[in-house]
């Protein structure tokens, strides 16, 4: 793991450059407006962890110290179906729910129960235009730290 | 700080596009409605502040804690397809909600960028 973090280029200038390994192939997602606390940071990929595309890496390519485990809304709270405004929808070419990937933040803790994800804050992603924002939710049902172990 | 006092209708615009106008008041709530282009994101602070709190508690995990909540949920995938598995895709009722996924099938067209293997996941 660290010896690829350090793989990780730091910048970037919409291509990964001198990367080794298969992050050359990895496609760029765009967040424009940047993850909550981090707006600075608008270049990452996305990096599946198994096989089954139940967990996620979200890495930034600007800042190498900055990565996310992220995982599909669908896969864990197949229920969850956040609203999105049509101006959000309009901005981000979301016509349906193909368009958009619901990822959650994964806060990991020191076993599988102290894991939470961030239901109150979501990255949506358009995978056909690999661009993303991380909306906000203001529906007091959704917490940012629900239990994985419950879903 | 600047402290301005308003009346109930009236409103006050910040920079060229953002105007902001006290709708009603009742006891100590008071209702406020924001006029912004959806460049400038308006949120309640608490909402804001607690999402970037949990960012950044979430960013940058060690990598022992990624591989332990990797094998973690490898461990448990038969429970967590349950959900899923529990509805045949025959009796799925059609409308609402796309498929659920099948096991160790990526649905079509919601999937990220195709999911790229950790080259030293082995």
């Amino acid at each position: 793991m660290t010896d690829k973090d350090q793989a990780l280029p730091t910048e970037g200038e919409g291509v990964i450059v001198g990367s080794t390994e298969s992050f050359d192939d990895l496609p760029i997602v765009e967040i424009p407006d940047g993850i909550v606390g981090f707006p600075e940071l608008t270049k990452y990929v996305l990096v599946g962890l198994d096989d089954e595309g139940m967990v996620f890496d979200l890495r930034s390519i600007e800042d190498e110290r900055i990565r996310f485990v992220v995982v599909p809304s669908m896969r864990f709270f197949p229920d969850y179906q956040p609203e999105i405004d049509d101006d959000f929808a309009a901005q981000y070419s979301i016509k349906d729910s193909s368009d958009a990937l619901v990822l959650l933040v994964v806060t990991l803790g020191a076993s599988m129960a102290d894991c939470t994800a961030n239901l109150m804050a979501p990255i949506v992603l358009n995978p056909h235009k690999r661009i993303a924002a991380q909306i906000v939710l203001d529906n007091p049902d959704f917490s940012v730290r629900v239990p994985l172990s419950a879903a | 700080m600047l402290v301005l006092s308003r009346r109930v209708g009236e409103s006050l615009v910040i920079g060229d596009n953002v105007v902001v106008t006290v709708l009603e008041v009742r006891g100590d709530m008071i209702r406020i409605g924001i006029d912004a282009p959806r460049e400038v994101k308006v949120h309640r602070s608490e909402v804001f502040q607690a999402i970037e709190e949990a960012n950044k508690a979430a960013a940058s995990p060690a990598a022992q804690s990624i591989a332990a909540f990797t094998s973690a949920i490898a461990a448990r995938k038969p429970a967590g397809y349950k959900a899923s598995a529990a509805k045949p895709t025959a009796s799925r009722p059609d409308a609402v909600r796309p498929p659920a996924p099948k096991p160790g099938t990526p649905p079509p067209g919601r999937q990220a960028p195709p999911p790229p293997q950790l080259p030293s996941k082995d």
